[in-house]
């Protein structure tokens, strides 16, 4: 065996790494958002959006095969140039920056809802800002280790959820497909939103030390116990809550756990808020990365994300105390996760596309 | 052993014996302790050199004085009269002075080109005992003694194996310590070995007087709370952790090894949980790390709850928890300081003192601090438990450093905990994870087999596994093979 000098994950990790940066703040509405779309279908919009990611990856897969070594940010200098190259990736940086800062915003929000009212908003986002820091400096292996290990967390997290299983009426997920088809639509793409932190597979995957199969296995494999994770969550506040109690709910999972007491803790959901904020922090720190690594590609003689760390979270920290209130944040957050469709969904393709057109590819060094 | 006195300005051994003895003379100082005895040989005068307070002058009768007064007349070389062991042949004033201050005696005589350097040190043999701090319950209960000679013979007589491979090095300017690096040539990882070669190549300081000068310069992060090497007194538990590839370090004059590179858990190991049975030992390892975690996290649970969360108790517990509360004047985290820091005064005092004195200190700390500052109003019942609980588990660590530095991790967490309650202690374990999930000892994962996850390695270290399941050795020192094959193969005939 050999001592690693190089900064590598193992497809292990890479598949921990997407499950933490897709399973983050928004986990306690999800079953919420979906729900006023899809109503009690929403169990299906969540299993039909995992199918579409179950695309997409396919796609990056493609795109990402092409470029072994190469992150999205070379992928987009080598293929476009590098002054549009330079432009777009300048966007992306933006938009991995936005997504770092409505997390944050959401964060503090819920923590001020739920558990310290009178705490101030900024002291909250600083101080989960600057734990980010401090994970994402430093080689990527770490930061790997560390979301392998707070992955045993979310086995907790579906226990205290697994305990309501004898309080449900299963009655109440029928009849299914009652409302036809466009409302399940519409739910997948609330579900959709829900879900992003899979475009992580973009900037992580030259990462991974395996094959190119390997890496799409992994994040295959992440894709699928994320979208079993989801639908079973939404699963049960549907059966938990029924239709009429549901639309009272903005977070049905922490109100869910919050009507259980056990002998020792009454409250239960204060220890499962306490689990969340890891997974909250998990994901910040991915876009914080994501961000970070994009500032460095502008700098090709540095070899280290760790110095703009800094400035993209003091960034985010600065726009993500802009919008006050639950319905500002609510808002920045909705138009934070409609960019997605720019970043996600469309430049990657079009991306494929580009290079398939053009027969790009990185040279395989011999 | 290559000697690090001699320098560039060393004088040559001339051909007059006085001469040279001048010339140590002057090297030393006119050091009242350096003694000399003049002697005839085959007609040639000459002079014994030796520094009296190192030396044993038994041996010098009888391995150079008496040989060579017998030999006087003989034809004969002094190499084959000599009857010592260590014999050597030196032409450098220096390495000569060297030698001297390694216990060695001179001798020089008229008309030779240079001087013979035989070893007559004195051995002072400490008894082995166990050592006070690593006690087992059952299994060796011999200890290294302060002499490294003798360390490195009980590790020998552990290990009747060719592949044992020691190392000498000589640190320290003015002491000249001694040290020795040991390892397994078969199994140690070659990479790690020479990582650990090039940090002490490069240590160079004036003085080394313990293993804890050394692990400061050969560890990665010196202002982690984490020990990053692990010292023992025990050569069964050197013994162990040689053949898991990894290596260990010796020096003169300390009954301390250190052991490199470790995990994490290493710490909460112990030589009794393989004397005793599977299920034993797999439960007193769980039950240590149980221990740790109460130990870092209790007092901070305690304080955000009263803080913050008081709603998180179910009612039956509410009542008392509060009665105990009223009257009290302090908000909950003064209590903790207050008793937190009583309790490290008790241990700080405790520890330097004779173990009656310091039983006193515990009887007066313990119960007369403790009761009395119930009665009085100052501290309440609950906060009592709960540090006395926290203390003990913090001593249940098989290690010293370990345990300490859990008492140091329980203030951060503390005070985080009065100011953000769970979010507090949330964010205060995420920063701690984070850190051992970066720290590295020697280039390997400390926080193994956690982070990296490696779920074969946990069944080694987090319980204990039967030995015979235990088939490869623990991946995180990067051995190079196996541990064992099938060691219960009569069951399968």
């Amino acid at each position: 065996m050999k001592l690693k000098k190089e900064d590598t994950i193992t497809s292990f990790q890479f598949i921990f790494l997407i499950i933490q940066a897709q399973v983050g703040v928004g986990i306690l509405s999800m079953p919420f958002n979906i729900y006023t779309a899809a109503g009690h279908d929403s169990w299906i919009s969540v299993l039909i959006s995992g199918c579409i990611i179950q695309v997409l990856l396919i796609l990056f897969w493609i795109l990402m095969k092409r470029f072994p070594s190469m992150t999205l940010y070379e992928v987009l200098d080598n293929t476009t140039g590098s002054f549009i190259g330079g432009g777009i990736k300048g966007l992306y940086i933006i938009y991995f920056t936005l997504v770092g800062s409505s997390i944050l915003s959401l964060f503090a929000e819920i923590i001020n809802l739920w558990i310290l009212p009178l705490t101030p908003r900024w002291l909250l986002i600083v101080l989960m800002s600057g734990i980010g820091i401090y994970a994402v400096r430093g080689p990527v292996k770490f930061l790997a280790r560390f979301y392998v290990f707070v992955s045993l967390l979310l086995i907790v997290f579906v226990l205290l959820v697994v305990y309501s299983f004898w309080e449900v009426d299963y009655l109440n997920i029928f009849p299914i497909g009652e409302k036809g088809v466009m409302p399940v639509l519409k739910g997948t793409e609330k579900a959709l939103f829900s879900m992003i932190g899979f475009e992580m597979y973009l900037i992580m995957a030259p990462y991974v030390q395996s094959t190119a199969i390997k890496k799409l296995k992994s994040a295959s494999i992440s894709n699928v116990v994320v979208t079993i994770f989801y639908s079973f969550l939404t699963l049960i506040c549907i059966l938990f809550f029924g239709i009429k109690e549901f639309s009272l709910v903005p977070e049905p999972l922490l109100y869910m756990i919050k009507s259980f007491s056990f002998k020792v803790l009454e409250r239960i959901d204060l220890l499962f808020l306490s689990v969340w904020i890891v997974s909250v922090g998990t994901s910040y720190m991915a876009y914080l990365f994501a961000a970070s690594r994009g500032l460095m590609s502008f700098f090709p003689k540095n070899k280290d994300h760790s110095p703009y760390v800094f400035y993209v979270a003091i960034v985010s920290v600065l726009i993500s105390l802009m919008p006050e209130g639950v319905y500002k944040v609510g808002q920045f957050s909705t138009f934070v996760t409609h960019l997605s469709y720019i970043f996600v969904l469309g430049l990657p393709v079009l991306l494929l596309l580009l290079s398939l057109l053009t027969h790009r590819k990185e040279k395989q060094q011999s | 052993m290559k000697n690090h006195r001699s320098n560039k300005n060393s004088k040559p051994v001339t051909m007059n014996a006085d001469e040279n003895l001048r010339g140590i003379q002057s090297i030393l100082h006119e050091t009242s302790d350096l003694k000399t005895r003049t002697i005839t040989y085959q007609k040639s005068s000459g002079v014994i050199i030796y520094l009296e307070s190192i030396v044993d002058t038994e041996k010098i009768q009888q391995s150079v004085i008496e040989p060579l007064n017998k030999a006087m007349d003989e034809e004969g070389t002094v190499e084959n009269v000599i009857t010592n062991t260590e014999l050597s042949y030196i032409e450098e004033l220096h390495e000569g002075v060297g030698k001297l201050l390694n216990g060695s005696c001179l001798l020089s005589l008229d008309g030779m080109s240079g001087m013979y350097a035989v070893n007559v040190t004195n051995q002072l043999p400490r008894t082995p005992e166990e050592p006070s701090n690593e006690k087992v319950v059952r299994g060796s209960h011999e200890g290294f003694v302060d002499s490294l000679t003798q360390n490195l013979g009980m590790i020998r007589k552990r290990l009747e194996n060719e592949n044992l491979v020691i190392k000498r090095y000589v640190i320290g300017k003015s002491t000249n310590t001694k040290m020795a690096v040991v390892y397994m040539e078969n199994l140690v990882n070659k990479e790690v070995l020479s990582e650990i070669f090039r940090r002490i190549e490069s240590i160079s300081v004036d003085m080394e007087f313990s293993p804890g000068y050394l692990e400061e310069f050969l560890e990665n992060k010196t202002f982690s709370p984490f020990p990053q090497m692990l010292p023992t007194e025990r050569p069964d538990r050197t013994m162990a952790h040689l053949l898991d590839g990894r290596v260990t370090v010796l020096s003169e004059g300390s009954a301390t090894a250190l052991i490199l590179p470790v995990t994490f858990l290493s710490f909460f190991q112990s030589p009794d949980d393989f004397n005793s049975r599977v299920l034993a030992g797999s439960f007193f390892r769980l039950l240590r790390m149980v221990s740790f975690l109460v130990a870092m996290t209790l007092p901070a649970f305690y304080i955000a709850i009263i803080g913050f969360h008081f709603e998180i108790l179910p009612n039956e517990l509410i009542l008392p928890v509060k009665a105990s509360l009223e009257g009290i004047p302090f908000p909950p985290i003064i209590e903790a300081f207050v008793m937190v820091f009583t309790i490290e005064l008790i241990r700080e005092a405790g520890v330097r003192l004779p173990t009656p004195i310091g039983q006193t200190i515990g009887i007066v700390g313990g119960l007369v601090i403790g009761d009395a500052v119930v009665s009085a109003g100052f501290i309440s019942n609950v906060m009592v438990i709960v540090i006395a609980v926290t203390a003990v588990a913090s001593f249940t660590v098989p290690t010293y450093e370990m345990g300490a530095s859990i008492r140091i991790l329980t203030f951060p967490l503390m005070i985080a905990a009065s100011l953000l309650g769970f979010l507090g202690i949330v964010m205060g374990l995420m920063v701690i994870l984070l850190h051992l999930c970066k720290l590295e000892s020697v280039g390997t994962p400390y926080f193994a087999p956690f982070a990296p996850m490696n779920l074969s390695g946990l069944k080694d270290a987090v319980i204990r596994f039967p030995l015979w399941k235990m088939e490869s050795r623990a991946k995180d020192a990067l051995p190079q093979s196996k541990r064992q094959r099938n060691s219960r193969g009569w069951k399968n005939k």
